[in-house]
């Protein structure tokens, strides 16, 4: 027996940052291998109150006929209860915008309290002192605010709407002031890759990091969103010339790579020493990653997906409760086939491929897709290592 | 003793965890990874409270341990607990 010091960990010291990182690591590792639901996403809507072009899930924010198909609080309540007592742990709240629900607090309350780690992802343009007050009192373990560009007119460009920009710093600033620990990302398209220097600025000015995530890979629509990422993402050679132009990328692939993987961020399929000698690549395996294994995703409508970016496989975990669903959705999840296409391609190393984003990109789980393809190959021609 | 009400302990997988809820999380945003042990020695003070002396017994009747080692490790533990302000007379 040792009993010994409990480990503090999580936000603070660095040493305490490596511990979260160790465990959570190990823990999902367990999970998805006895396939215990450890992370899960509560999409609690699709509609927001921006307009983006570039989002793969938005609905209208004022449309009813979607308002009336979500979730009540009490089924999202519910559901959120049967995923603690089966290992939910990390849990996220997103939309669309969660905050455009009114009754997102009676949602939010009972979740902090009920044994999860809250992240909230959010546009911060509805976080006004009501929103902030709450938070400052029971705030989720941190807020994820994605923003859409450094100016008015770029918000407007992207959004369709200019003010929301002084309502998104307001908002992230009523954030830290309440002490929230805030995290900022970009999602960049044609319409805002130039602000991408300002946005770091602006991410210094407002939470003391100049370094910020950004998803430049855009997903095209899925669950019936009507958006138009695909006119709005920037092409291949373009993201290509991000990756290489992006000093930080290198150094969290190897960090979030580690000894195993490959070099990568978006494939986590490929060990290294193979990536290393460029290949021969076997088949894409079917799911790779945590989703519908040890993790999940459940929609605005109820239905219970492996990950965002599928609309199929689905359970429902309302209706014949969340252990069942669960149950079934990791069987149908086993079942995902791999993509035989992707077999011998001397690009595989450097490809962003995965099950989700096929589906997501051609209906499929087992077609490729030209706009990934092309961006592999253009990511490992900048890389200087492409055959050939 | 006892433990400071707004924690929950959690076993996911096999690691045993503790996390704050609601207004807890303002002053403590992470959470305490502890050891089976360490599990048992909080599931008492977070019920009903303890004394070392009742803590210690606990132990020694779940573990094959001596007294002099049992009474080390509970002492880290709940000196740990101290310095962390999670604990109440």
């Amino acid at each position: 027996m040792t009993t010994g010091a409990p480990d503090l960990i999580g936000a603070g010291d660095k040493d305490r940052r490596f511990l979260w990182f160790d465990t959570t690591n190990r823990m999902r590792e367990l999970a998805t291998q006895r396939r215990v639901p450890l992370i899960g996403t509560l999409e609690l809507t699709a509609r927001c109150n921006l307009s983006c072009q570039m989002c793969f899930v938005r609905r209208e924010g004022t449309d009813p006929a979607i308002a009336t198909r979500e979730l009540s609080a009490e089924a999202w309540l519910d559901v959120a209860r049967q995923a603690l007592q089966e290992g939910a742990l990390f849990l996220l709240l997103t939309g669309g915008e969660p905050l455009l629900r009114r009754d997102f607090f009676d949602i939010y309350d009972p979740l902090s309290r009920m044994g999860f780690f809250l992240t909230l992802f959010t546009n911060a343009t509805l976080l006004g002192d009501r929103e902030a007050a709450v938070f400052a009192q029971r705030p989720p373990s941190k807020a994820v605010v994605t923003l859409y560009g450094a100016t008015p007119e770029t918000y407007g460009r992207v959004c369709g709407d200019p003010s929301a920009f002084s309502r998104a710093v307001a908002g992230v600033r009523r954030l830290v002031a309440a002490g929230v620990r805030t995290e900022l990302r970009a999602t960049l398209s044609r319409d805002n890759i130039g602000d991408l220097a300002a946005l770091q600025d602006l991410s210094e000015d407002l939470v003391g990091v100049r370094k910020l995530e950004t998803n430049i890979l855009l997903t095209p629509p899925v669950r019936g969103a009507s958006t138009q990422p695909r006119e709005r993402r920037l092409s291949p050679a373009e993201v290509a010339v991000k990756y290489r132009q992006d000093a930080d990328c290198d150094a969290i692939l190897e960090e979030e790579a580690g000894d195993r993987m490959t070099v990568t961020a978006l494939s986590g399929a490929i060990p290294r020493e193979t990536a290393a000698k460029g290949g021969p690549f076997a088949a894409l395996p079917p799911m790779f990653c945590a989703g519908g294994r040890g993790s999940f995703w459940i929609a605005w409508d109820g239905r219970m997906l492996p990950c965002a970016l599928m609309d199929h496989p689905f359970t429902l975990p309302v209706r014949d409760g969340f252990a069942p669903a669960w149950r079934k959705l990791t069987g149908e999840t086993d079942r995902i086939p791999g993509a035989v296409e992707c077999g011998g391609c001397e690009h595989r190393a450097y490809c962003s491929v995965c099950p989700g984003r096929l589906q997501a990109e051609t209906g499929s789980f087992t077609a490729t897709a030209p706009y990934v393809c092309e961006l592999a190959q253009r990511v490992h021609t900048a890389a200087g290592t492409a055959q050939g | 003793m006892k433990i400071k009400d707004g924690f929950m302990l959690r076993q996911i997988v096999d690691v045993w965890v503790v996390v704050p809820l609601g207004e807890r999380v303002v002053d403590f945003n992470g959470m305490l990874k502890v050891s089976e042990s360490g599990a048992l020695l909080w599931g008492k003070l977070a019920n009903s409270g303890a004394t070392r002396e009742e803590l210690l017994a606990d132990l020694l009747a779940s573990y094959e341990v001596d007294v002099e080692t049992a009474t080390r490790d509970m002492d880290e533990f709940l000196n740990s607990l101290q310095q962390a302000e999670l604990l109440t007379p």
